[in-house]
Order: structure tokens, then C-alpha cells, then sequence
């Protein structure tokens, strides 16, 4: 795949994502003010437990996969769920 | 010579002048300090950040004024980790603000490019407020690594195994007080401890004691430890005067703050889009581009590296870069030196699941 598909897949993933961000969490923020790499929880963004829970739920529901409870890497940030994300296949596809 | 530097100058750390004032650099064995600080515990004298304190009826406005951060939902013991800009939004610093009390602050962050902190908190003229420089009068030590929580709990307090990310407390120990705040940007716990200078001896003391595995260390190892959780670092990120939004350091910002210093700029920008963006690259086992390299797609040169270095937790190099916005995007393959065939490719971050994610406080 060359890069400007690379990136054009990605960029979709992520705006896909943050809108999913915003309106599960009804967070008070435009697109262009969240940044993909930064954390979701701790110092970053500071997300707490039940944001966590709630944005969960609407990323599968989102995407129609399920995520694992017990992967706290992918969590990290917007861009390490993107990453999970394509990962799987009816995702990816 | 003062007490805290003879016992880490005892343990081979180098001090330097720097930024107007000493700073404790790191040992010879750089190594060992990383791994102290990605496996145990690293506790560094952090003289070299400026403490500041903002107190009086004017305090909230002026750091309103001042900084990137919601101030006003501060509340007592909570921190905030704010940005200081220019009117055109160039990074001063990066910077926490502790909410001690009603009207009353701590800043504390890195002193760098000869900014004086306390004078440029002065300079907003608020004259119900008092900026006073505290690096006179408090120490200033960190904590760092997997097992920061127990060096500093059995230290300080069973009460400091409760103290959550972004939140201080202030501990009696000896008939002193000593300030902690739980902050840190190296992916690891992390405790700031400030006491005054006649006491931190003391203090240095008592985190050995209880944790005689503990390693002393230095400032240096910190950009290795950044980088690889791709942890803003002023002193190496932002070379070129890059933006708050280019650097990606959107959630220190307070979108919804109506005035505060280089606020017209950033929204500009905003609106426009950047251009350009930080990016974390990996590279394949053995090599990593240098620092100031440029990076090429297809020929074409596309951005520049401004931090880089061979990670020895990830085991290969890794490196933060800015690249043309069409494609700063995890997955995007770049060369360097043009017409090579050395490709590094873009990819999130942190480089490193740290050793803190796996541990849990008990």
C-alpha cells in the first residue's frame, strides 16, 4: 500500500475515533483539539474509569467487534486503539 | 557546596551550571540510572526546575492569563500541567500548577533558553498577586520507576499510596513539612518532593534507607526516558519554535478558555490546520537516524528529526520527528539520507510498555 493510502486509511480510523470519543463521552471538544497520541488516562486527557467504560461500549458498538477487558496497552491512546482496530479483520476490511 | 549535592556528588552524580543555577547531569553509568528508573527506583535532585510560588487574590487570574490550563477548576492539591507560550505561541515551557490552597500556587517546571520563570509571572503586572522564586528555599528531589510508590510510601507515609496521578499532599515528617505531587513524564510512578533545603538531607536519607536499592541519579537520562514514551521535552522537541497543536500537546490546552497568552495564534492555527506534526518512528534493528536529519517519501523531503536515540527496552532505535501533516499517520514509511534505502516507519506511542503498567500498588 503506498503512503498516501497508508494515511488516508489512518486519518479516517482516527477521525472515526474521535468522533466516537466526543460524543460517548460528550466531551466539550472539537476534532482538531484532541491529538491521537495523547494518553487517554493518567496525565493526558485524564480520563477516568466509567469514561473508559463508556467509551468502550461505544467503540464496539461502533466498529461491531469486541475489545479485550484486559488489554490495557491498547487504551493507551486514540492511536494504539486504531492500531487494535486494524488489526482485526472485519475492521481492517 | 550544600548537603543534598555532597551526597549525590558522593554517589558520582556530576553537577553543572546551567540555566543560571546548577543542575545534577547523571553518573557514568547512564545505564545503570535508566534502569533503575524503568525496573526499581530513581531519585534525582531536581534543582534544575524552577518553583515558584503565586499566592494572593490576583493568583487564579494571572496563571489564568499565563498559562494554557484551566486554572479556575482547580481545586485544593490538584495539578495541572500547563503550558507557558508567547504571543505567537511559541513553547516558553512546559510547567505543573499545584492549587495549594485559596489563592495560593506552585508552579513548577523546567528552566530552559535562560527563562526566568518567576520574572515572567512578574511581568503580567497583577498586583493582587505575589510571585515569589522558592528555589532559594525548597529542595527539590524526584522518585521515579516501577517502585517509586513504595520508596516514597515507606518514606513518607501510607498516605502517599493513595495520592493519585495529578493530585499533591503535603506530609509532616520530622516536624517538617514536605510537598509531593505525583506527576512524571517518563511512563513510570513518579513523586516530586519538595522540602526546605535544611531538611531535604534528611529526606535524601530516609528514601535510601528505606529503599537501600534505590539509584541516584541525574537529569540526562531523562530524554532517553521522554522519548521513549514520546513525553514532550522542551529542551529537545521544539527546536524550530514549533506550536503547542504541531507538538501534539493539545490536552494541555484549554480550548474552551476565552484569553491567555499566544490564544489568538494557536486558534489561528487551529482553524487553518497544521501543517506538520510530532511523530514517533521506529527503526529497524541496529540503526537510527541522527538528530536534525531530514526524512524523505518517495524522494521528496517530508520532515526532520528532532530526538532520537537506540532504546534499550524496545532494543532497536526510535526517534520523534516532525512530517508534513498528509503524512504524520502510524503506518507511513520514511528514508533518510535521500535515495537510501534505510526506512523508518511511523508508529505510536509510547515505544515501550513500561515496567509501572504491569505493577500495582500493595
Amino acid at each position: 500500500m503506498s503512503n498516501a493510502a497508508v494515511a488516508k486509511r489512518r486519518r479516517v480510523l482516527i477521525d472515526r475515533l474521535k468522533g466516537v470519543l466526543i460524543e460517548s463521552l460528550q466531551l466539550p471538544l472539537a476534532p482538531e483539539e484532541i491529538s491521537e497520541d495523547a494518553p487517554l488516562f493518567g496525565i493526558g486527557m485524564a480520563l477516568d474509569s466509567i469514561d473508559a467504560l463508556q467509551f468502550v461500549v461505544a467503540v464496539e458498538e461502533a466498529f461491531s467487534c469486541s475489545l479485550p477487558s484486559d488489554g490495557i496497552w491498547i487504551y493507551r491512546s486514540l492511536n494504539t486503539l486504531a492500531d487494535h482496530l486494524e488489526s482485526l479483520p472485519a475492521v481492517a476490511a | 557546596m550544600d548537603a543534598i549535592r555532597e551526597f549525590f556528588e558522593a554517589r558520582g552524580i556530576l553537577y553543572v551550571e546551567r540555566d543560571g543555577g546548577l543542575a545534577a547531569v547523571g553518573s557514568a553509568n547512564g545505564l545503570g540510572e535508566y534502569d533503575a528508573i524503568r525496573s526499581d527506583i530513581g531519585v534525582t535532585d531536581r534543582r534544575d526546575l524552577a518553583r515558584v510560588r503565586v499566592e494572593g487574590d490576583g493568583a487564579l487570574r494571572l496563571l489564568e492569563r499565563a498559562s494554557t490550563g484551566n486554572i479556575h477548576d482547580l481545586r485544593e492539591d490538584g495539578v495541572r500541567a500547563v503550558l507557558f507560550l508567547s504571543d505567537e505561541q511559541r513553547i516558553l515551557t512546559t510547567a505543573y500548577v499545584w492549587c495549594l490552597g485559596p489563592d495560593e500556587y506552585l508552579v513548577l517546571g523546567p528552566k530552559r533558553d535562560g527563562l526566568d520563570l518567576t520574572a515572567h509571572l512578574s511581568s503580567f503586572g497583577e498586583h493582587d498577586a505575589s510571585v515569589t522564586n522558592c528555589d532559594a528555599a525548597l529542595a527539590c528531589l524526584s522518585i521515579e520507576g516501577p517502585y517509586a510508590w513504595r520508596a516514597a510510601r515507606d518514606a513518607l507515609g501510607d498516605e502517599i499510596a493513595g495520592l493519585r496521578v495529578l493530585r499533591g499532599m503535603r506530609v509532616a515528617l520530622g516536624g517538617n513539612s514536605v510537598l509531593v505531587l505525583r506527576v512524571g513524564a517518563t511512563g513510570e510512578y513518579g513523586y516530586a518532593c519538595l522540602c526546605p533545603w535544611t531538611h531535604a538531607a534528611g529526606l535524601v536519607e530516609r528514601l535510601f534507607n528505606v529503599a537501600p536499592s534505590a539509584a541516584s541519579c541525574g537529569t540526562a537520562i531523562q530524554n532517553l526516558l521522554h522519548l521513549e514514551v514520546k513525553s514532550f521535552n522542551r529542551d529537545m522537541d521544539a527546536p524550530r519554535g514549533e506550536t503547542p497543536l504541531e507538538a501534539g500537546l493539545h490536552w494541555m490546552i484549554d480550548f474552551r478558555k476565552e484569553a491567555y497568552v499566544g490564544r489568538p495564534a494557536l486558534e489561528r492555527q487551529k482553524r487553518d490546520g497544521v501543517r506538520k506534526k510530532l511523530v514517533g518512528l521506529c527503526f529497524p534493528e541496529g540503526i537510527v537516524a541522527a538528530i536534525g536529519d531530514v526524512l524523505y517519501a518517495d524522494g521528496t523531503p517530508v520532515g526532520y528529526v528532532v530526538n532520537s536515540g537506540m532504546s534499550p527496552r524496545a532494543g532497536h532505535g526510535i526517534a520523534v520527528a516532525y512530517v508534513d501533516d498528509e503524512l504524520a499517520w502510524v503506518g507511513v514509511r520514511l528514508t533518510w539520507p535521500a535515495g537510501s534505502d534505510a526506512c523508518a516507519t511511523i508508529r505510536s506511542a509510547p515505544f515501550v510498555e513500561t515496567e509501572s503498567t504491569r505493577v500495582r500498588m500493595t
